[in-house]
Formats: structure tokens, C-alpha cells, sequence
């Protein structure tokens, strides 16, 4: 695989507009690598939806970008220019939500939607365009496309949504793939037949995913990367493995020992371990370490000073006091 | 034998929306016994709530039996009803739209045993407060409203209100499933430790099997409107007996690197 960064984010922090100090990312950076699939995970609040808004200039007008860059291909991405921005999104970086129905709409047939991504950004005959569309909804593996093509949302379920919703997003070949919570909404087996499709679709076409998810076991089973945020922050960043074989991060750990697992059966006091306390308010002002007042490996220092990242080879945290690494992490 | 705590016979429920006639519970068959978790899997739209709706009588039978402790519950009138109510309560999955929100927290608490008219006003506020001390809801937040919580203090609020009924049966549908991993830890572990110390059995509806194989006693896989496999949690998860369960573990990402990547994963 190759490992040249398509996709750079540096030290991006956002905050709610005119309070700065209600900081929602604290100055994160982070890469995606050509071709690769980065699962950014992490519990609610903690900032991997604003990265991907930020990444497409989705950003809301409640927040602001306080500092930082994006750049794609080495080129710095205008990500506060909404107008500039219309160019990179769906060509250049495609984007997945979680919620297909609401990503479409509900007033026009699903293929016209997918042709009105393909006209926004290539001039291409509308006969030319039509059959691009046919196309790629037989690539998602749509049944009967020419029929399905002029279907309004509402007649298809939620997986063939999410198939529509993901060929409008490969329309214009991106080089990366931003999928948010891409099957939350979804069944288990229909959420299989999505990552498989996204896995399938990367491997033809070489496009990079960003998956972000809160689930532990899809990250286990589709991602190359993992990057663990907590309250704004990259808590750790490491391959797939290292990070469930060795994790440093005593949040990772907890993240990893709280998610309900088959194979490991827990002796005694309650039936799954719990990561006591909940994620700290953004408008908290805390010194040190966010995750310290939940932290079982606290020490003086997490209280008062902010961990910066510490990199052992392409393992990273940001911890004080990690956890030792463990004999598989090489 | 002794009589189980629930038993449902061939049940059935079907009802309209708009001009269609649905049936979304297709002959039933299940018992749970007194201090069994019995978990009740299945996907979206198989029918799992609809038939929870139906135990608690807010939906009713089309025919069969639902017998709670040796009487057919579903069979009486309102009044006769009215006695089992508190001995089945319920959890629903999103606790902020079951709580109204202009009401404090230790009013939302109490306000149970105020329909029913248990105790006094103070015995019904001592009652309350008692609830969340077991659910480790700090009392002085009583006075609070539930927007100023978090999910899975709202969880908390919602299974203390519950709990205040002293029940012996709890119906969760789908508790945790809105709330993170690290909080979805916190309620299991609090339900697991309420049925053992108050002597709780459990109704556990939910879509995620792999989380009920880690605290269910059985589990009953639901599909279509019907259970096509019951067994030990254990049991189903390692042998799954049904076409339907196999294909659904089959989907499951367990999170586990050293594990071969599941069948409907592998491209």
C-alpha cells in the first residue's frame, strides 16, 4: 500500500463563534493516506463529526475556525470559502452521512439526484451523464437501476438509500471518502452489506475512507488506521492492531474494555467495565488532561498540564501516563 | 412445576395503518420465568416492540394468551388490569421523550405512585429519593429538570421511575442503544446489579445480540413476527440453530482483531 498523505489536517481548532474559549477541536492533526481506510472513533461530543464537516466546509455558522489547515494533495483547501469549497466537495472528497433520507430529497427521483452531482461538476451531454448514473447505481449494486433510478426515497429502504446516497458520493471518482456513521442507522446485516460494498468500491477504484464510527467492531474488521478522539482531542493513533492489541491510551483501554465482547467473559462485579463519569461540557475550562476526572491512571501532572502527542514509531498518544505496551504492538 | 412469571400463548396482534392491515406479531410462544433475563432479539420492524406494547396492554390482542402469574392479563377489563400494572414496568429506549420535561426530576420520579395513589405525599417523595440513591443519581439533583442531563442520566431518571412501583417484571425495550459505550457499561452494569439485589426479571428487547449474549439468561430471536429460535444466550451465540440467526452473527463485527473478519465482511 502506498502511504503518501493525500489528506492533511494540522492543528485545527474550532470553536463556538465570538467564544473562544468554547473550544470544540483543540488544535487536532491528523492524515489519511492514499488508498487507505482511517476510522476515526470516539463517544458522542467528542469532535469526529465537526472534523469531517470541517474537512468538507460544512462548518455551522455557530462555529468558527480559530486556526489550523486542511490540505488535500498538499494544496490548502479553502475551507471557509463555501463557493470555492462546492469544487472539492463530491469531486475531490466525497461525503456519507448517517441518515441516507435526510441526506436526499424527497422530492425528486433518486436518480435525477445522482445526475445533478455529475452535472454540478463535469460538463458531460445529459444522455452521457444519465448512463453515468445507471452505471453507478448498478457499481452499488442497486437492483433493476433504469426502474430504481426514477424511484422517489420514500419507496426505498433504508439500505438501498444509503447505496444511492454512497453512489452520489463516488459519482465525480474522489480520491477520499468521508463516511460518517455511514450504517449507524442501519441493521446488522444490512450494515455488512454497506462496508463490504465500501470495501469492495475501494478496492476497485483505490478511493481513501475516513470511517467515522463509535462502533469498536466495525473499526476492528474494515479499518487500516484508528485515530481515538476524546473531548476534542486525538487521544491515540496507531494501525488497527496495535491499537486493540496495545493500547496506550487508558481511554482507548476503557473504550475497548466497556464494548460488549463474546470472547471475553468477566469475572464477577457487573457484566461489562464501565468507564466511570461522563465526557466534560466543551465550555469546561479544564487545565489538564480531558480526561483526567475519569482517568484510573492519574497521576499530579494530567491535572494541570495538557498531554501533548508522544510518538513511538507511527504509534501515537497523548497521555502522561500511558499504559505499558504490550509484548504484539510492534 | 412451578407457573412462570410470563407466559404467552399463541399470540397474535394485528392492527391497520391507514388502509393496510399489518400483523406484526404472527403466533408468539414464550415463557420467562420469576429471576430469568430473557432477551428478545430481532431487526427493525420484526415486531419485537409491537409485542412488548401488547405485554404492557398499550396495544391489543388479536388472539392467544398472555398470562402473568396464572391470570390472562390481556383477558381483563380496565379496572381488573389496573391491579398488575405496577408488577410490569417499562423502559423505553429514549428517555428524554418519556420524561415531561416541565416537571422536576423527583416529581417525574414519584408522580408513579401518585396515579396509583401509594402512600402519602412524603412516604411518595421518600420513595423517590430511595430511587435514586439505587440508580446513584445524587438526591440533590432532584430538583432539577431532565433537560439539564445527560442520556444516560436520563436512562437513570427513566429506570428509577420504574423501580418506584417495585415491579417484579421490567420490559426494556431497547435501553441503551442511543447512548455511547462507555455509558452503555454504566446501565447494564445498574440493571444487572437491580435485578440482583431487588429480584428483578427482565424482558431485554434489543437489536444487538452480541450485547445481550454478555448478561441474558435466554434469548429468543425474533423474526418476521415470530420467534424462530430460543436458547441459552450462550448457546445461540456459539450454535446458532436458525438460518436467520446464523446470517445475523454472521454480520456481526465482533471487536476483536485476532478474529477472522466475519463471512458477510469479507470482500
Amino acid at each position: 500500500m502506498m502511504t503518501t498523505p493525500i489528506l492533511e489536517v494540522e492543528n485545527l481548532q474550532i470553536s463556538i463563534r465570538k467564544k473562544p474559549d468554547v473550544q470544540i477541536l483543540r488544535g487536532l492533526s491528523f492524515h489519511v493516506n492514499a488508498g487507505e481506510t482511517l476510522a476515526i472513533v470516539g463517544e458522542s461530543g467528542c469532535g469526529k463529526s465537526m472534523t469531517s464537516l470541517a474537512v468538507m466546509g460544512l462548518l455551522p455558522d455557530a462555529v468558527e475556525r480559530l486556526g489550523g489547515s486542511v490540505r488535500f494533495k498538499g494544496r490548502e483547501l479553502p475551507i471557509s470559502d463555501n463557493r470555492a469549497m462546492r469544487k472539492v466537495r463530491a469531486a475531490e472528497i466525497g461525503m456519507v452521512f448517517q441518515e441516507p433520507m435526510a441526506a436526499l430529497d424527497p422530492l425528486y427521483p433518486v436518480g435525477k439526484q445522482v445526475l445533478e452531482v455529475i452535472e454540478e461538476h463535469e460538463n458531460l451531454p445529459r444522455q452521457m451523464a444519465w448512463e453515468r448514473v445507471i452505471d453507478l447505481l448498478t457499481k452499488v449494486d442497486l437492483p433493476n437501476p433504469e426502474i430504481l433510478a426514477w424511484s422517489y426515497p420514500h419507496k426505498l429502504s433504508g439500505g438501498q438509500l444509503q447505496r444511492v446516497v454512497i453512489a452520489m458520493a463516488l459519482a465525480c471518482n474522489p480520491d477520499v471518502l468521508m463516511a460518517d456513521e455511514p450504517t449507524t442507522a442501519l441493521d446488522v446485516t444490512v450494515q455488512a452489506q454497506i462496508i463490504r460494498l465500501l470495501k469492495r468500491l475501494q478496492r476497485d477504484t483505490g478511493v481513501a475512507i475516513v470511517l467515522i464510527t463509535h462502533n469498536l467492531g466495525l473499526v476492528a474488521h474494515s479499518a487500516d488506521r484508528v485515530m481515538v478522539m476524546y473531548a476534542g482531542y486525538k487521544a491515540e493513533e496507531a494501525a488497527t492492531r496495535d491499537i486493540f492489541l496495545s493500547p496506550r491510551h487508558p481511554y482507548t483501554r476503557g473504550l475497548l474494555d466497556a464494548t460488549p465482547n463474546p470472547d471475553r467473559a468477566l469475572a464477577g462485579g457487573g457484566v461489562l467495565r464501565e468507564i466511570a463519569g461522563t465526557v466534560p461540557s466543551i465550555a469546561d475550562p479544564m487545565p489538564g488532561c480531558r480526561f483526567a476526572p475519569r482517568c484510573p491512571n492519574v497521576i499530579d501532572t494530567c491535572r494541570a498540564t495538557v498531554p501533548g502527542p508522544v510518538f513511538e514509531g507511527t504509534h501515537g498518544y497523548a497521555c502522561f501516563n500511558p499504559a505499558p505496551a504490550s509484548e504484539a504492538d510492534t | 412445576m412451578t407457573t412462570p412469571l410470563l407466559r404467552i400463548d399463541d399470540l397474535h396482534v394485528s392492527f391497520r395503518v391507514g388502509k393496510q392491515m399489518i400483523h406484526p406479531v404472527r403466533g408468539i410462544s414464550l415463557e420467562l420465568e420469576r429471576g430469568e433475563t430473557l432477551a428478545l432479539v430481532g431487526e427493525s420492524g420484526c415486531g419485537k416492540t409491537t409485542l412488548a406494547r401488547t405485554i404492557l396492554g398499550l396495544q391489543a390482542r388479536s388472539s392467544g394468551v398472555i398470562e402473568y402469574d396464572g391470570t390472562d392479563i390481556a383477558g381483563l377489563n380496565r379496572f381488573a388490569r389496573k391491579r398488575y400494572r405496577p408488577r410490569i414496568q417499562c423502559v423505553f429506549q429514549d428517555p428524554f421523550s418519556s420524561l415531561n420535561p416541565r416537571k422536576r426530576v423527583e416529581q417525574l420520579i414519584r408522580e408513579p405512585l401518585d396515579i396509583h395513589k401509594i402512600g402519602t405525599s412524603s412516604s411518595r417523595l421518600g420513595r423517590a429519593y430511595e430511587m435514586m440513591e439505587r440508580v446513584r443519581l445524587p438526591i440533590e439533583w432532584g430538583r432539577r429538570f431532565p433537560h439539564e442531563f445527560s442520556g444516560g442520566q436520563r436512562q437513570r431518571i427513566g429506570i428509577a421511575r420504574a423501580l418506584v412501583m417495585q415491579p417484579e417484571l421490567l420490559i426494556c425495550d431497547e435501553p441503551v442503544s442511543a447512548l455511547d459505550v462507555s455509558i452503555q457499561a454504566q446501565i447494564i452494569n445498574l440493571l444487572w446489579e437491580l435485578k440482583r439485589d431487588m429480584g428483578l426479571s427482565y424482558l431485554f428487547i434489543s437489536h444487538d445480540l452480541m450485547l445481550v449474549e454478555t448478561f441474558a439468561d435466554r434469548v429468543a430471536m425474533m423474526y418476521k413476527g415470530e420467534i424462530v429460535e430460543t436458547g441459552p444466550a450462550r448457546q445461540v451465540w456459539s450454535d446458532p440453530q436458525h438460518e436467520f440467526t446464523r446470517r445475523m452473527i454472521d454480520a456481526i463485527p465482533v471487536p476483536d482483531v485476532t478474529r477472522p473478519t466475519p463471512p458477510a465482511f469479507r470482500v
